[in-house]
């Protein structure tokens, strides 16, 4: 078998390296979580906290302006108003052991089949941060009677469920109802699987099929419907609380470069007790952010690192409903819960 | 140059797998959504270590 410094070439690795492998996980499938140039080049300087720029929509109840001859009458134009949330970036790594990769090590390419483990392994690694982010904003939103009343519509019972707590496409009608006219019928809802169930049994799935995504994607009044189990549960049995997330399009920013030295090869020599050990580190910056909240943990808040410096917020601070914020209205955003019994 | 007076060495601290958190939402509620068990780590979940580790031993002081 050969060894990973022998088959190990960083150039070639490169090549099989897929640079936004994030788009294969639930999550990401929704739209939801959109990437942008500038983003990425903002993570690539190096910097761990960015204003994240956002656009409101046009309120569109203000009429239009009309023309006329007269050379000196003017139109001053609207302007449009947007703003700056608060996000800040994850410097991720792992490492590998060669004797964790023998089995890649048999294969016939080697390094291709390395790298799509480390792919895979980072497109996870992203599923997870979204998560934890989901997690924080619905914290936030749960326990403020404010919010709450804004994001969240929680027709459930813990007890003694009935047919007006169950799901409902009245209660998801109600749900999408709290958001912008111009957010609605559109981008994602995460469900849990028996929810998706109901729908296809209550017949109000459509099967759509893109010129952008081939593959037929499962719609429910407009939006694509994304199953996971992760998070969209609370208890078992009759009074089970399922918690569905109603997402716009672009509600995440989303940006991931691989970090600087990404693909290094350690050896040492002496471990071993003199034969060696080879281990292939990969790292990751990453900056998830949903538009229109501000995450506002201090640098000593921070857990992700260790107890001497913590540059990165860990998932505990990005569940953590104390460090995020609302930064503009609820209206501005396109992120509802809805929480209802099967 | 003299000798070194080896007065200062490297203070290591290393991070294990077994010690990172790991995804379990199962400890969850309405209210606190929660992406690990705060009482579990990656070792609750058969994440092992290198080969040979052994657990710090914290100094107590003396009275």
């Amino acid at each position: 078998m050969a060894t990973l410094r022998e088959v190990f070439n960083r150039d070639v690795m490169l090549s099989y390296r897929n640079d936004n492998p994030i788009e294969r996980t639930p999550l990401f499938q929704t739209g939801a979580f959109t990437t942008d140039n500038q983003l990425n080049g903002l993570l690539r300087s190096g910097i761990s906290t960015f204003g994240i720029p956002h656009i409101n929509p046009i309120d569109t109840n203000l009429e239009a302006n009309y023309g006329n001859t007269v050379y000196t009458d003017l139109a001053s134009p609207r302007p449009v108003t947007g703003g700056k949330t608060q996000a800040r970036a994850a410097f991720l790594n792992e490492g590998f052991l060669e004797s964790s990769l023998e089995r890649h090590l048999l294969g016939e390419s080697p390094l291709s089949m390395i790298q799509g483990m480390i792919d895979n392994f980072w497109a996870q690694q992203a599923e997870h941060r979204a998560l934890a982010t989901v997690f924080g904003i619905k914290n936030l939103v749960m326990n403020n009677a404010g919010l709450k009343e804004q994001f969240v519509l929680d027709v459930s019972k813990t007890s003694a469920a009935t047919e007006a707590s169950s799901w409902s496409v009245d209660a998801f009608i109600d749900a999408e109802a709290t958001m912008a006219r111009g957010y609605r019928g559109q981008g994602a809802i995460v469900v849990h699987p028996k929810i998706a169930a109901k729908m296809r049994k209550q017949n109000l799935i459509e099967r759509v099929t893109t010129s952008a995504n081939l593959p037929t994607v499962d719609t429910y009044n407009g939006r694509a419907v994304i199953e996971s189990s992760e998070g969209t549960v609370i208890g078992t049995g009759a009074n089970a609380q399922y918690i569905s997330y109603l997402m716009g399009a672009g509600a995440f920013a989303v940006g991931t470069v691989a970090g600087q030295n990404d693909l290094e090869l350690e050896r040492t020599a002496a471990t071993g007790n003199g034969a060696g050990h080879t281990a292939l580190w990969t790292r990751r910056d990453m900056l998830i952010h949903p538009q229109g909240f501000n995450f506002i943990a201090t640098d000593a808040e921070l857990t992700g690192g260790t107890e001497r410096e913590a540059l990165s917020a860990s998932w505990t601070d990005l569940q953590n409903k104390d460090y995020w914020t609302l930064g503009g209205n609820a209206e501005q955003t396109s992120i509802r819960i809805l929480i209802t019994n099967l | 140059m003299g000798l070194p007076k080896d007065l200062v060495e490297y203070d290591t601290k290393v991070t294990f797998p077994s010690e990172r958190d790991y995804l379990d939402t199962s400890t969850s509620t309405l209210l606190e959504a929660q992406m690990t068990d705060p009482a579990k780590s990656g070792a609750d979940y058969g994440i092992e270590d290198v080969e040979v580790t052994k657990p710090v031993e914290v100094e107590v002081p003396a009275g």
